[in-house]
């Protein structure tokens, strides 16, 4: 192979090379493709950020492309000071429980709220606490939530709608709107529908003491049938011990000061990254 | 035993059985025995609280699940292993206060047959082969 075919050979595999950068863009498996109107990543099987995700523990991966629809707040309160409740009214018994492990983000843009936002809200079923140790056992046992094959509790955020403010003031807005999207108890995915309360708050002297960057703090309540997600239970305590539907709430705050961390756990973060930059 | 040990032992376990039940009336009559709690606690949100008059809590007192330390007798036990204060309740401290009366009852009971024994079949006092 003489000069010239060398050259000839190096200017077509730089111009196949730019033909497959184009191609990537453009294709089904690149996240921030954008063709889908919905979700810019999809729900496809070939996504990087579905698929990884799965396996990053209790920690959600943030899908690069919801960046674009505002700040990415993350949640994971060092001290977990962010809390769910559940309670249970039946004739025989009250139960209240609670935990305070909960991670995951939430993307909303304080400035422009209309662009709508994301989220997911996850909570390991082995950090329910009821008071008393055996009901825990109980209630994380295969009769119940089953925590051993359905280790968590989530609820991803798909929509938000209804935004509405309702009083702002010197670095703080807060909003009422209404979110959207599957609530995932017992392996079993329902939509679910949930009026949430969100303060955004600028990063202050008083803020640092809860935590450092940008807050958005979020809260929110609604109710769950247990039928709806194929917990049966001790035969006969569903409503008699323990009620047929159980009253949720969540309230929690997330800071944009940790998503520098978060961005480094992203598988999809990475690829993104490249891709964009044409890499 | 005599028949004073005996009452005494009886009163004894009547004022327990009386300490046993009120003691889970002034715990709250739970079912399960417990030794902490979780309940929902109305306060207002504290003044270093960035939050508090940004409308998040609707300008209302804050609902927070709070867990302490407090011991609740249940009428069931709800123990992990055989050394768990869980296995403290009414049923079982009232168990045990029985027990030994129920035992004696018992043991009272068996003489009582024992001393009836029947006689054989067609005999009675005044038959023939007994006279």
């Amino acid at each position: 192979m003489n000069r010239k075919q060398l050259s000839i050979a190096f200017a077509l595999f730089l111009i196949l090379g730019s033909f497959t950068q184009i191609a990537m863009a453009d294709s089904p498996d690149n996240p921030c493709s954008g063709k889908h109107a919905e979700n810019p990543c999809g729900e496809k099987a070939g996504n990087p950020c579905n698929v990884k995700a799965a396996a990053m523990g209790n920690m959600p991966a943030v899908n690069p492309c919801f960046a674009k629809m505002g700040t990415v707040f993350t949640i994971a309160d060092p001290m977990n000071r962010n809390s769910v409740t559940f309670r249970s009214e039946a004739p025989l018994e009250d139960i209240v429980g609670t935990s305070n492990e909960i991670s995951g983000y939430l993307v909303f843009d304080p400035e422009n709220p209309k662009k709508g936002g994301r989220g997911e809200i996850v909570v390991p079923v082995s950090s329910l606490r009821t008071g008393i140790p055996l009901r825990d056992e109980h209630v994380q046992g295969p009769d119940w939530l089953d925590a051993a094959a359905h280790g968590q509790i989530s609820f991803r955020i798909d929509d938000v709608k209804g935004v509405e403010r309702i009083k702002a003031g010197d670095g703080y807005m807060t909003y009422v709107l209404t979110v959207t999207g599957p609530f995932t108890l017992h392996g079993v995915s329902q939509q679910l529908e949930a009026k949430v309360t969100l303060t955004y708050l600028e990063a202050s002297e008083m803020t640092r003491g809860k935590m450092e960057g940008n807050l958005l703090a979020a809260r929110t309540s609604f109710t769950v049938a247990l039928a709806d997600f194929d917990i049966r239970g001790f035969k006969g305590v569903v409503g008699s011990k323990v009620g047929e539907s159980i009253d949720i709430d969540v309230s929690l705050m997330a800071s944009d000061a940790q998503m520098s961390a978060a961005q480094t756990q992203n598988p999809c973060g990475e690829k993104a990254a490249k891709m964009k930059s044409g890499r | 035993m005599t028949t004073t040990t005996r009452t005494n032992f009886f009163v004894a376990t009547l004022l327990l059985t009386v300490a046993i039940l009120a003691t889970w009336v002034v715990t709250d009559r739970r079912s399960y025995t417990s030794l902490t709690t979780i309940e929902i606690v109305e306060s207002i949100p504290d003044a270093d609280d960035p939050l508090a008059n940004t409308g998040f809590y609707d300008d209302g007192p804050v609902e927070t699940a709070v867990e302490r330390p407090g011991f609740h007798l249940g009428l069931l036990p709800a123990p992990r292993g055989i050394l768990d204060l869980h296995a403290l309740s009414v049923l079982t401290l009232l168990g045990l206060a029985w027990a030994p009366h129920l035992l004696l009852l018992a043991r009272r009971i068996l003489r009582k047959r024992s001393a009836i024994t029947p006689l054989p079949e067609n005999t009675h006092a005044f038959s023939p082969k007994t006279r």
